[in-house]
């Protein structure tokens, strides 16, 4: 019996052996690579590497819109209920319960209540015992106070005004980082390397160890050396308890410096008000104290951040509920609103969820000063964290509208781009993708937009999105327990995005703004030989800065101060006498009208009637050159009524209207009605109209500039451009279209607008200078409001060099004393300055 | 059994008269370099399987200790190899004291050592220290303390094989109320401290000796249903927080909390699936490097094996215990003196179980308790309780006292 009892045991033993091992077979052999994967997930997280957006230049290669080193204010919500800022005043909330006997409250563990307003309402009666309710009620007061005092507005001016070297040097930061810090304000380091350096600075203050925080002389750690043994094991939450134990049981009674070196290698926020505490009911007392402190210091970040505290609250509101609705995605039902739920329960999802991301951050903040860094990090409050991220800067006013302005990736282009690529992907024949889908695919995954991406919304910016945007790398880095990077595994640097040099020349564009001074308008230089446009300025400009801030009002102002009005169209634009060219043209060319022949022009068309053709001046009978010259409206007319207008359109479309000139903008057609065309009933009357220029016909300034580059170049229209360079590589020369038109007509039509300067409506105003010709215009919008006057002319007229537009909205005067003087001055500007830059 | 000469009847007058016992062996006591302190035979009778066994698992755990001390925060190594090595080397002595003084004497005297033993609880429970929320430790300087529950174990065993040794059959109510007796005071302070797991642990032994001692199965049935009744109550009104939460997390693993009492056990399947079948190499386990696993060169140690070494490794350690465990009931065998037999037995248990309950926990299978892997993880105390136990073994099985057991003749 003995030996079968015995055998009994060896095999009970074999047997709880085996499970072990079938246990083990299982976990290792069979479901080895998933843990493993799982292994690999807990241990190493990405992190986006943010790419650079590409500057843009001016032709000389001055910046006119390029990145700058930002610091956006981010929460890690794991932290929130750890004991950090939210933590503290969630926190209270319990204590309050447990302090009355009851554990009702224990479902705020889920929902810290940031209005501490309701904080005192609600919660100051339910604190039970006398002696601290009184104390309680005093610092809740005292907070209470120094918000309301906040209310009227918090501004940056304690932090700004201060020369550099004084700010405080971080407690906080590393000796690195310190260092940096130091050279970097002291040197006033230029963009890029403030650039590299802040990023430095960031990845070696990334996360301030508890030990860094402990080093903040703030913070005393004498009451820690009391702490016996007794008062740990008396304490009643469990949380508390556990972590307090471990550190307790070796520090009692001892020295200072062993304390410190026991606390850094600890890590847990919530060590630190427990580990500073002593007992429970000092820690209470400190839960209560840290709450002010910790409202100061949230005072110290919303000032850095540039937000009124009650700003940042609001948005520590907003993280939290981001992250509750994550949560309740996850748990699929209504489970934290559900009144009756497990509190225990709902702590278990809440904590499944941190364990899951824990260092998941959300944005609180955009955009905070660089010196705002530095408070984030003196006040060591760890579930805030700064990540960089470049911010756009666009040099202001003078090439507002061509630069354009960027705006944040909506979550809507996110959505479609990402179910296009599951489309993309969804094309697969036989195990492979079609090429054409792998293409678009590719290009897709390169310039991948992440949540907070900026992309361009309008001008350059948005017409060369593709070429302006990084590639954005990652980073995998190896972290241990407590999320402490240990090592970079993986990395790819992010490509930035590249450089668009524009063919703008800033001084003429900066002049243009100058002349314009406001009005309503636009002015264009091209230059004749390349179709290189050299200025288009519209105005008025705005000052980005003031453009962000005012985006609303300014998008509603009837004004459109948003529109760029050198290539599209806010309202009406008519091209008035400066069409007259096309007529001219086209009246030669139709073999209706010689150099000789002539029109009589009494001053009107039908004299007498109210609704009168009227001209400018009684003409008698009038030829090409001095009908042009005087701009003569009813030899025009008659011209006209000859042409058609059928004929009339299209001349008008073989010389660029009614459609996109092709510059690298988002531009207007406009359009030309004719018989066949019009939407109305097309009478006499329009067709006259259109003669000269009204009514009928829409353009923009720019479809004026190239119609003279055409007369200007004999005949060959090139499509004006604005890029000059992307990165490295210059743009192809634009496409050039010959437009038919006789070498006589042309120069026909050269001499007439060389009249127009001589001795037309241009006469005596300085443009003959520059050798300079060209044709006004002024366009009756209709009733009683003011006029659009327009300059349109090249110079020298001998060799073309540049054509120079003018337009101005909203004119009372003549030509000769609005557009004209304008076209003076930025034909002065660029001789001038060419003859200086090539003599000098 | 075979091998061994059978012993003249001078030879076994002479073992039991002499002080350090031990018959003489084919050369005489005087042939002997030590003389009278080691028997002579010595190297015959010892058990070189159970010897070279545990120096392995020793020298294993020396390993995966000093594998699993990174600190991963200050990249320094935490000095828990170093200080196992100086246990080991007291182990040894233990381990040979505990082989030349003879088991008859210290069964003889373990009424004694049973008493002692309950004095030095009763000191743990009011004058121990504290440490992570619980009184088990006598700290003798700021480093090395004992935990006097690790003793009982081996005093227990000797006391039961002297309890049960002439018991063909002690049934219900005498022999077998005595065992459970026996067991359950220092249980009880034991479970005080509380260290429920270590206390529960006691049973299996006291009842595998009681089992081959020949009880009857009627009376475990009867124990078993007592205790199955006794564990509502037990559940309710005498567990900690904690303890229930830890029952709550093995049987219900899907509510568990994860990021706490659940964490450890998570993150132990994690690492020890994540090791496959051949392992991350010693001292290359990435989770292990990287501190994710609390407790892990004392509790957890097999966690850092199943990484470091993988499925191979696994199931090294494991043969290597059941060897032992066997080689012990072998002893068991082998043996005619019932009291030796009995030790043999209750050492083997004693080994069997905390090896199951630790690495079924380690993989998920049973619920988590602080209950260490003998020999392989870090702690002196459990490392002396557990060579006392072998050097036991290693005492019977050199003795051979030839005395007939009753068992023998029985039907």
């Amino acid at each position: 019996m003995f030996r079968s009892r015995v055998v009994a045991i060896a095999a009970s033993t074999t047997l709880l052996f085996g499970v072990v091992v079938c246990r083990l077979a299982c976990v290792q052999l069979i479901r080895g690579p998933e843990f493993e994967a799982l292994a690999v997930k807990r241990r190493i997280g990405a992190e986006d590497l943010r790419a650079h957006r590409g500057r843009i230049l001016d032709r000389h290669g001055s910046p006119l819109a390029y990145d700058v080193p930002g610091f956006d204010l981010h929460c890690r919500v794991g932290y929130l209920i750890r004991g950090s800022v939210l933590g503290a005043v969630h926190w209270t909330h319990v204590l309050f319960d447990r302090a009355d006997g009851r554990e009702v409250a224990e479902r705020r563990f889920c929902r810290p209540d940031l209005e501490i307003e309701s904080l005192r309402s609600s919660d100051l009666e339910t604190i039970g015992k006398p002696d601290w309710k009184e104390e309680a009620r005093e610092i809740l007061r005292s907070l209470l106070v120094s918000v309301s005092s906040n209310g009227g507005g918090v501004r940056r001016a304690s932090v700004d005004s201060r020369p550099a070297d004084e700010i405080p040097l971080g407690e906080s930061l590393t000796d690195s980082g310190r260092r940096i810090l130091r050279e970097q304000l002291a040197s006033g380091a230029t963009v890029g390397e403030r650039w590299a350096d802040g990023v430095r600075l960031l990845a070696l203050m990334r996360r301030p160890t508890f030990g860094q925080i402990l080093e903040n002389p703030a913070l005393s750690v004498e009451p820690l050396l009391r702490v016996t043994s007794a008062e740990v094991a008396a304490i009643a939450d469990r949380t508390f308890r556990s972590e307090c134990v471990s550190l307790f049981a070796n520090l009692a009674g001892t020295d200072r410096d062993r304390v410190l070196a026991v606390l850094k290698t600890a890590t847990e926020p919530s060590f630190l008000l427990v580990a500073l505490a002593g007992s429970v009911n000092e820690a209470r007392q400190r839960v209560l104290e840290g709450l002010a402190r910790d409202a100061d210091r949230l005072r110290g970040i919303a000032v850095a951040a540039g937000v009124e505290l009650s700003t940042f609250l609001e948005g520590l509101d907003d993280v939290w509920l981001r992250a509750e609705t994550r949560v309740r995605s996850r748990v699929g039902r209504f489970l934290l609103e559900d009144p009756d739920a497990n509190p225990r329960e709902v702590a278990n999802v809440w904590r499944q969820y941190f364990r899951d991301y824990p260092f998941r951050s959300e944005r609180l903040f955009r955009g905070i000063p660089f010196e705002g860094v530095l408070t984030v990090f003196e006040s060591a409050l760890p579930g805030l964290t700064v990540e960089e991220r470049a911010h756009r800067e666009v040099r202001s006013r003078e090439a507002f509208h061509v630069v354009g302005w960027t705006g944040l990736v909506t979550r809507g282009e996110l959505d479609e781009m990402s179910s296009r690529r599951e489309e993309l992907r969804g094309l697969t024949v036989d195990g492979g993708l079609p090429l054409l889908a792998k293409l678009e695919l590719d290009r897709l995954e390169e310039g991948r937009l992440r949540q907070d991406d900026i992309v361009g919304r309008a001008g350059v910016e948005q017409r060369l999105e593709g070429a302006l945007r990084g590639r954005h790398g990652y980073q995998k880095v190896l972290r241990d327990r407590r999320g402490r990077p240990i090592e970079v595994v993986e990395e790819r640097k992010p490509s930035a995005g590249h450089d668009v040099t524009l063919t703008l020349d800033m001084g003429l564009q900066s002049r243009a703004i100058e002349v314009l001074d406001g009005r309503k308008g636009a002015v264009i230089i091209l230059e004749v030989a390349t179709g290189q446009v050299l200025c288009l300025a519209s105005s008025p400009s705005l000052v980005y800065s003031d453009f962000r801030e005012r985006y609303r009002e300014l998008a509603s102002d009837t004004d459109q101060p948003l529109i760029n009005r050198a290539c599209r169209i806010p309202k009406g634009v008519y091209p008035g006498s400066t069409f007259k060219v096309v007529l001219a043209t086209a009246g030669l060319e139709e073999g209706i009208i010689t150099e000789e022949s002539t029109f009589h022009c009494r001053g009107s068309l039908r004299p007498g009637q109210v609704h009168s053709f009227r001209c400018l001046g009684h003409h008698g009978d009038i030829a090409l050159r001095r009908a042009m010259a005087r701009s003569c409206n009813v030899y025009f007319y008659k011209l006209g009524e000859a042409l058609g207008s059928e004929r009339i359109a299209e001349w008008g479309r073989k010389f660029g209207f009614g459609s996109e000139c092709g510059i690298e903008l988002l531009e207007d057609g406009g359009y030309i009605h004719s018989k066949k065309t019009s939407p109305a009933p097309w009478g006499k009357g329009d067709t006259w109209h259109v003669s000269i220029g009204q009514k009928q016909v829409v353009v923009t300034p720019l479809q004026v500039a190239v119609m003279v580059s055409i007369i200007a170049q004999d005949g060959i229209s090139i499509r004006p451009t604005l890029v000059r360079k992307v990165g490295e590589e210059a743009t192809p020369p634009p496409e050039r279209r010959v437009v038919a038109i006789s070498d006589e007509t042309l120069r026909l039509l050269q001499e007439s607008l060389e009249e127009v300067v001589v001795s037309g409506t241009a006469a005596d105003t300085g443009l003959s200078a520059f050798g300079a010709a060209g044709k006004t215009g002024t366009a009756q919008v209709g009733g009683e409001l003011p006029d659009e006057t327009w300059f349109v002319g090249y110079a020298p007229a001998a060799s073309p060099r540049i054509v120079v537009c003018v337009f101005l909205e909203d004119t009372l005067g003549s030509t000769a004393e609005t557009v004209v003087p304008i076209a003076r001055e930025m034909m002065a500007a660029y001789f001038g300055e060419k003859e200086g830059g090539g003599e000098g | 059994m075979k091998g061994w000469p059978r012993q003249s009847d001078a030879e076994v007058v002479r073992h039991l008269s002499s002080p350090f016992g031990g018959a003489a062996g084919p050369w005489g006591r005087e042939a002997t370099p030590l003389g009278r302190f080691l028997m002579p035979g010595l190297w015959q009778r010892l058990d070189f399987v159970i010897l070279l066994v545990t120096g392995l698992l020793l020298l294993i755990g020396r390993l995966f200790i000093e594998s699993a001390s990174y600190l991963s925060l200050t990249g320094t190594v935490a000095g828990y190899a170093t200080r196992q090595v100086q246990w080991i080397v007291l182990s040894m002595f233990v381990l040979f004291v505990t082989v030349a003084v003879r088991y008859t004497r210290a069964a003889q005297w373990s009424v004694v050592l049973y008493l002692l033993m309950l004095g030095a609880l009763l000191y743990t429970l009011y004058l121990g220290d504290v440490r992570k929320n619980s009184r088990r430790w006598i700290m003798l300087t700021d480093t090395y303390g004992m935990q006097p529950s690790e003793f009982v174990k081996p005093v227990l065993i000797l006391c039961l094989a002297q309890l049960l040794r002439f018991r063909r059959r002690p049934g219900v109510p005498r022999s077998l109320l005595l065992t459970v007796v026996l067991t359950l005071i220092p249980a009880l302070l034991i479970a005080a401290q509380p260290d429920l797991a270590t206390a529960l642990l006691l049973f299996p032994i006291a009842f595998a000796m009681a089992f081959v001692a020949g009880a009857r199965i009627r009376s475990f049935v009867i124990l078993a249903v007592v205790g199955l009744l006794s564990i509502l109550p037990i559940y309710v009104f005498a567990l900690h927080d904690y303890q229930r939460e830890r029952i709550k997390t093995f049987v219900f693993p899907g509510a568990a909390d994860k990021a706490g009492e659940g964490y450890q056990v998570d993150q132990s399947i994690i690492m020890i699936g994540s090791g496959g079948v051949f392992g991350k190499g010693l001292g290359e386990g990435p989770q292990n490097r990287l501190n994710y696993l609390p407790e892990r060169h004392t509790d957890f140690i097999f966690s850092v094996v199943g990484e470091e070494w993988g499925f191979v490794g696994c199931l090294l350690v494991l043969g290597l215990f059941w060897v032992l465990v066997l080689a012990c009931l072998g002893v068991a065998l082998r043996i005619r003196e019932p009291c030796g037999r009995l030790i043999a037995v209750g050492v083997a248990t004693s080994l069997a179980i905390p090896v199951f309950v630790n690495t079924a926990m380690t993989v998920g299978a049973a619920p988590t308790t602080g209950v260490p892997l003998p020999l392989v993880s870090y702690g002196g105390s459990s490392l002396l309780s557990h060579m006392v136990g072998i050097g036991l073994v290693l005492n019977v099985n050199l003795r051979k006292i030839p005395v007939i057991a009753r068992g023998d003749f029985g039907p």
